[in-house]
């Protein structure tokens, strides 16, 4: 008996232990495994609601028009208010980051359920090759209804500077050039603001988790996950 | 008794790691995975899931994993098929800003002895430009030559959903700068991104 009281103390702790270790895990495993990465100047954990990374506060739609693939002019802070909006600047010669965020949104935006009124807005940084039927013909490959913008180098870069992120800039030259471009996903809400941002590596049960929570911002000064603040 | 409960420790670990890099399952392609015949003092390369991305652009990715089970470090240095007009070996990188390119790797991406590198979506990759049209299901014979062993060709599928589900990305993209530390941490890394590791 006694021998068998001595051995359950440290049998104890070393389930305990295991225990221990597999819930360090079990957090590194998590879905919002990327959250604590990321870049100086976000502060995540705002609202600590979102799976994106959250901003440090609601940040106003950029103001900028450019030009859809039909040829009308899309204001979009206009265009985007009462409508989730994911906008991605990416150009269609890339073939390796920029399918991957458009394969996941199209997918998203797919599935039962989704909020009707989730749109995707792609404006291209590379506008001397993407013509409006060369972006309309790429999108079409991820889902028609993505909006696809262009317009002059300069109107592109005034975009982006908008969206608060790093301007696009060519590499290389010749016919081959390949253009280095924000990696992230930019969300808006239908009250016109953006909460959270999409890195690189955003799994797709991120963009369907935040969909809703974002979809439900429809008031100015809405707060996710809450009421007015 | 210590073992015993080490070893379940530890069981438990490796299903939990298991189910970790898991939810974003598809179907696998181990099938062509090809061995070559391991030699002492030599490097013994076995490539895995090797798939090509549905082109939407000009443009596609061949993606695949090797391991090297040898004594001795290789190098893909080249990449050959009937698609496409021309197949570099490109990494994906990203700068201070956040802005992510890619631009060709001279010399090839090594491949150190006993160790995984995967080439997947945001980071090492084969660039196929002017690549036409390719189907979802098409299965494409790629040629893979090394700086020490033979060529291997592997039949790589055309897919859609390569990296769709994303994830295990939990890296700091900040490091993936491109030099060749970095590249050893991306052979590292949980292969369950595509869920076909």
């Amino acid at each position: 008996m006694g021998q068998i009281r001595t051995s359950r103390s440290p049998r104890r702790a070393r389930l305990a232990a295991a225990l221990a270790a597999l819930a360090v895990l079990a957090a590194a495993c998590g879905t919002a495994a990327g959250d604590d990465d990321e870049a100086d100047a976000i502060v995540d954990g705002t609202w600590g609601v979102l799976e994106g990374i959250e901003l440090a506060g609601p940040t106003p739609a950029p103001e900028f028009t450019l030009t859809d693939t039909e040829g009308r002019p899309f204001d979009f802070a206009a265009e985007t208010a009462g409508r989730v909006t994911f906008l991605y600047f990416g150009y269609t010669f890339c073939p390796d980051i920029c399918p991957v965020h458009l394969a996941q949104l199209a997918e998203v935006l797919e599935k039962p359920g989704t909020p009707p009124n989730a749109q995707v807005v792609f404006v291209t940084v590379d506008p001397a090759r993407d013509t409006p039927e060369v972006v309309r013909d790429y999108l079409d490959s991820f889902d028609v209804g993505f909006i696809g913008l262009v317009g002059t180098l300069d109107e592109v870069e005034a975009a982006q500077a908008a969206a608060n992120v790093p301007v696009a800039i060519v590499e290389g030259d010749g016919d081959d050039y390949t253009v280095g471009h924000a990696g992230q996903v930019l969300a808006f809400a239908p009250n016109g603001f953006g909460y959270s941002v999409y890195p690189f590596g955003t799994r797709q049960t991120t963009f369907a988790h935040d969909l809703p929570l974002l979809a439900a911002l429809t008031e100015p000064g809405a707060i996710p996950g809450g009421t007015e603040s | 008794m210590r073992r015993h409960h080490l070893i379940a420790a530890l069981a438990a670990l490796v299903l939990l790691l298991a189910a970790c890099g898991d939810d974003d399952d598809t179907e696998g392609s181990d099938a062509s995975a090809t061995t070559l015949a391991a030699a002492e003092g030599a490097p013994d390369l076995m490539v895995a899931a090797p798939a090509i991305r549905v082109p939407a652009g000009p443009n596609t990715a061949l993606y695949l994993e090797i391991t090297n089970q040898g004594t001795v470090d290789d190098r893909l240095v080249a990449v050959a098929g009937p698609i496409g007009e021309e197949i570099q070996i490109h990494e994906t990188t990203t700068d201070d800003e956040g802005r992510m390119s890619m631009g060709e790797v001279g010399g090839g991406i090594l491949l150190p002895a006993g160790e995984t590198v995967a080439l997947q979506p945001g980071g090492l990759h084969v660039m196929i430009l002017g690549v036409g049209e390719l189907a979802v299901g098409d299965e494409i014979d790629m040629e893979l030559r090394f700086e020490v062993s033979d060529p291997i060709t592997v039949t790589a599928p055309v897919r859609d959903d390569i990296g769709s589900g994303m994830g295990d990305m939990d890296g700091d993209m900040d490091e993936m700068d491109g030099d060749m530390d970095d590249m050893d941490d991306m052979g590292e890394m949980d292969d369950g991104m595509e869920g076909s590791g």
